[in-house]
């Protein structure tokens, strides 16, 4: 059953979006109608394929596409790691769904809805993907979904959207030719295949360069992190939540995906990119906070913290590049980071929106009072900075967690002290926006507390419950830090 | 030296100097063509590398969709001058080029001589695959999943055009008369054209997107010379732009749940089922590549 719904994980959302994109656009209603049923009947695919990769036997739900097995043909293979990524879009995929269906304002008008699908069926299939070209084909097509999304923004987002457009491209062309070399040497696209069939050498190593370097523009790695804080704020607020919580996963999976298959046969020169990552990473997660500080804009500052929270994720290369154990814990705690990230991001900007919407501003100075009035949207915000800091009980705590074991069992040490700086300044501008949102309405002789417009309870209620399902699911994260870790890749042993 | 080598050097280096005059050329019109010769030059590489269906579509839509968008934004705003490219930015420009191109050099001599294992897998299976055409059976039977992607990229990037052009098109200004005439000449064909290259995909070069990019050509032709229906992103241009994922979807959706599994094609009816789905494909290719063109020129026309 599961085998058979893992495919519909893509071509499903892929068909409604195609859908709703025929329904003309003056019957919004209709878009969202079709939009939340496929978030619904998404959600249910989701849960058996998650339930069939829990109970299969090697935790794998496995399809080869057209009834061809590799070289020929493309596998779609779902393991413990893509079970976790299904479960964190689907949370993150039905939150935006409910709140755009609320307030169609919220996703930048009915155009949302088929370029939203699209995306969602894309990022799905990036997960569960074996095959390199045909992962490189996924990713144009998040790509487009979401550049076309940021350009849905009002006012000023074709310059921000152009921008995003032109690094991804790029991103893509250079990922376009890794997989050419790899094909050139291996004489197949599969994945695992491929790797037992390459040899150290300059053609695995411009492989393994091109795809950092391509995957690190894809997903805004210090220093091609730029276009970041422009293209996420620009966005519609719906929007700049699955940006942040989802796209650059994306590209992050792709890069762990391609590195943990490839890079255990080049030897030496991976462990020199590795080490590239994660300098990259450290100072991506010392510039996104001290960047996030700096700024007046609570759009601006949650789109410096992903900046930071990529950099993380970057470091888990050379955490796993001695092997063993170690590595286990590297890729149990980067994937719980990601779950844990992705989470907190999605409620912080869902939180942004409905703050933007009430106080028509997301400026600091105008959102004073917001404590009082908006106390749930505010409590939002806070516990998810606790789990962005990475402190307990949240899932952020677990997985940083398990990098910093990853990083003292491997002899690593700096890497930790990165970690560890990263959590101070995420405390820092953190406890910037609960002081600004509540600061008194009689603080000197600033104006009275403005007013805030009225917005919908469901949508004030959706980011508190994505702020608390990452405090809820610490709770699991031991057994499914520990599934993970088991069933890591083949390269990580 | 062969003579055919020489060519071969001689094409490469055209690549390389086109491509830097494209770049480095400070007048738009001067880029613009030499990005459409560049098209051109690259179309005749493919074809020496023995590349032909990737040398159709480099000309049909490298040069022919993409010239088309590109003239057509260029016209829109004649006056208004490039932009030179500041001393620094060259320099650090040719520095990286030259610096990529050695290490280039470099890998590519490091690719392995033998040749890949995969043309002899597809010479072996393609019997029943649906189509003799090496390239069609890998495109719409061993790696179909990829096609139907890359066709539901299309689909997005229209909507996302679409979704740009804010007010409703508005009736196109008139026609000068020569423009009508040569309208009617290319119009069939084009359609010839594109309806050859799409029956003859399945036995040699040639396929959906080839013919949808023909098909795309003569609805530009079409709009251009102001016929209504070229013009129109309303449902039915929609409709249209969407069908051919939707075909390819429906089709994967019935072999997974009556047939063998999603997108197996049994060998008995391969060939009917590859022909539909390429025709389909053909024409939503088409649809929605015009369908961008007219956002295009429209959201032009609207000053927001």
């Amino acid at each position: 059953m599961s085998a058979l719904l893992l495919p519909a994980l893509v071509l499903g959302p892929l068909a409604a979006g195609a859908v709703a994109a025929v329904v003309p656009r003056e019957r919004g209603r209709v878009r969202a109608a079709v939009g939340l049923t496929t978030a619904a009947l998404t959600a249910l695919a989701c849960a058996v394929v998650v339930g069939g990769v829990a109970t299969a036997p090697g935790h794998e739900v496995r399809v080869a596409l057209a009834g061809w097995e590799p070289p020929l043909g493309i596998v779609l293979r779902a393991d413990a790691a893509s079970a976790a990524l299904l479960v964190l879009t689907t949370l993150v995929g039905v939150a935006v769904s409910v709140t755009v269906a609320v307030r169609d304002d919220a996703g930048g008008g009915p155009a949302f809805w088929p370029l939203w699908l699209g995306l969602w069926a894309a990022l799905h299939g990036v997960y569960v993907t074996q095959d390199l070209f045909n992962a490189y084909v996924l990713l144009e097509l998040v790509t487009v979904g979401a550049v076309s999304l940021v350009a849905l923004g009002k006012g000023r987002s074709a310059g921000p959207a152009l921008r995003y457009l032109f690094v991804a491209v790029v991103g893509s062309l250079l990922f376009l030719l890794a997989i050419a070399l790899v094909y050139a040497e291996a004489g197949t696209l599969d994945m695992s295949a491929a790797a037992g069939r390459v040899a150290p050498g300059p053609l695995l190593t411009a492989a393994l360069a091109l795809t950092l370097v391509g995957m690190g523009a894809k997903m805004a790695l210090f220093p091609l992190h730029s276009w970041l804080p422009v293209a996420h704020p620009a966005a519609p607020a719906a929007v700049s939540a699955v940006l942040s919580a989802l796209v650059v996963k994306a590209a992050l999976v792709v890069l762990w995906r391609f590195w943990v298959a490839l890079a255990p046969a080049a030897g030496g020169a991976a462990h020199v990119l590795a080490v590239a990552s994660g300098v990259a990473g450290s100072a991506a997660v010392l510039w996104g906070g001290l960047m996030a500080l700096r700024q007046r804009r609570l759009k601006r500052i949650v789109a410096y913290s992903t900046v930071t929270q990529v950099g993380y994720l970057a470091l888990v290369l050379p955490l796993m590049a001695p092997g063993g154990e170690a590595a286990r814990a590297a890729w149990s705690g980067g994937l719980l980071l990601v779950v844990a990230h992705g989470l907190a991001k999605a409620a912080m900007f869902l939180a942004a929106g409905v703050l933007t919407a009430a106080y028509g501003s997301d400026h600091l100075e105008d959102l004073r009072g917001a404590m009082r009035h908006r106390p749930w949207v505010v409590a939002a915000l806070g516990v998810a900075g606790v789990s962005l800091a990475g402190l307990p009980p949240t899932l952020g705590f677990a997985a940083k967690w398990q990098l910093l074991a990853a990083g003292v069992e491997s002899g690593q040490w700096w890497w930790v002290a990165a970690l560890l700086a990263g959590g101070l300044l995420t405390v820092g501008y953190t406890a910037v926006v609960l002081r600004a949102v509540s600061a008194p309405a009689d603080a000197g002789e600033q104006a009275p507390e403005p007013p805030p417009a009225a917005v919908p309870t469901v949508q004030a209620a959706v980011p508190l419950a994505l702020a608390v399902a990452a405090v809820v699911l610490s709770v699991l994260a031991g057994g499914l830090a520990g599934l993970v870790a088991d069933t890591a890749p083949r390269g990580l042993a | 030296m062969s003579p055919a080598s020489v060519l071969d050097v001689v094409l490469a280096a055209a690549v390389l100097a086109v491509a830097l005059v494209a770049v480095l050329l400070p007048s738009r019109r001067g880029a613009v063509s030499a990005f459409l010769v560049l098209g051109v030059v690259l179309a005749v590489l493919w074809a020496r590398l023995d590349a032909p269906d990737i040398a159709l579509a480099e000309a049909a839509l490298g040069s022919g969709v993409a010239g088309a968008l590109l003239m057509d934004t260029l016209t829109a705003d004649p006056a208004r001058p490039g932009r030179r490219a500041g001393r620094t930015a060259v320099v650090v420009g040719l520095l990286a080029g030259a610096v990529a191109l050695a290490a280039l050099t470099v890998v590519v001599r490091a690719v392995p001589d033998e040749p890949s294992l995969l043309p002899a897998a597809v010479a072996e299976e393609i019997h029943g695959a649906g189509a003799d055409h090496a390239v069609t059976a890998v495109l719409l039977n061993f790696r179909s999943l990829d096609t139907l992607l890359e066709a539901a990229v299309l689909v997005f990037a229209a909507a996302g055009a679409g979704a740009l052009v804010r007010t409703p098109v508005r009736a196109p200004d008139p026609v000068p008369a020569p423009v009508t005439a040569l309208a009617r000449v290319l119009l069939p064909a084009l359609v010839l054209l594109g309806t050859w290259l799409l029956l003859a995909g399945t036995s040699r070069p040639g396929g959906a997107f080839q013919a949808g990019a023909m098909f795309a050509g003569a609805l530009v032709v079409a709009f251009v010379a102001g016929a209504r229906f070229a013009a129109s992103q309303g449902t039915a241009a929609r409709a249209w732009t969407v069908a051919g994922v939707l075909a390819f979807v429906a089709l994967a959706a019935g072999t997974a749940m009556l047939g063998q599994g999603w997108l197996v094609l049994d060998p008995r009816w391969a060939g009917a089922a590859v022909l539909t789905v390429e025709t389909v494909l053909a024409v939503s290719i088409g649809v929605g590549l015009a369908q961008v063109f007219v956002a295009n020129s429209e959201a032009r026309r609207v000053p927001s």
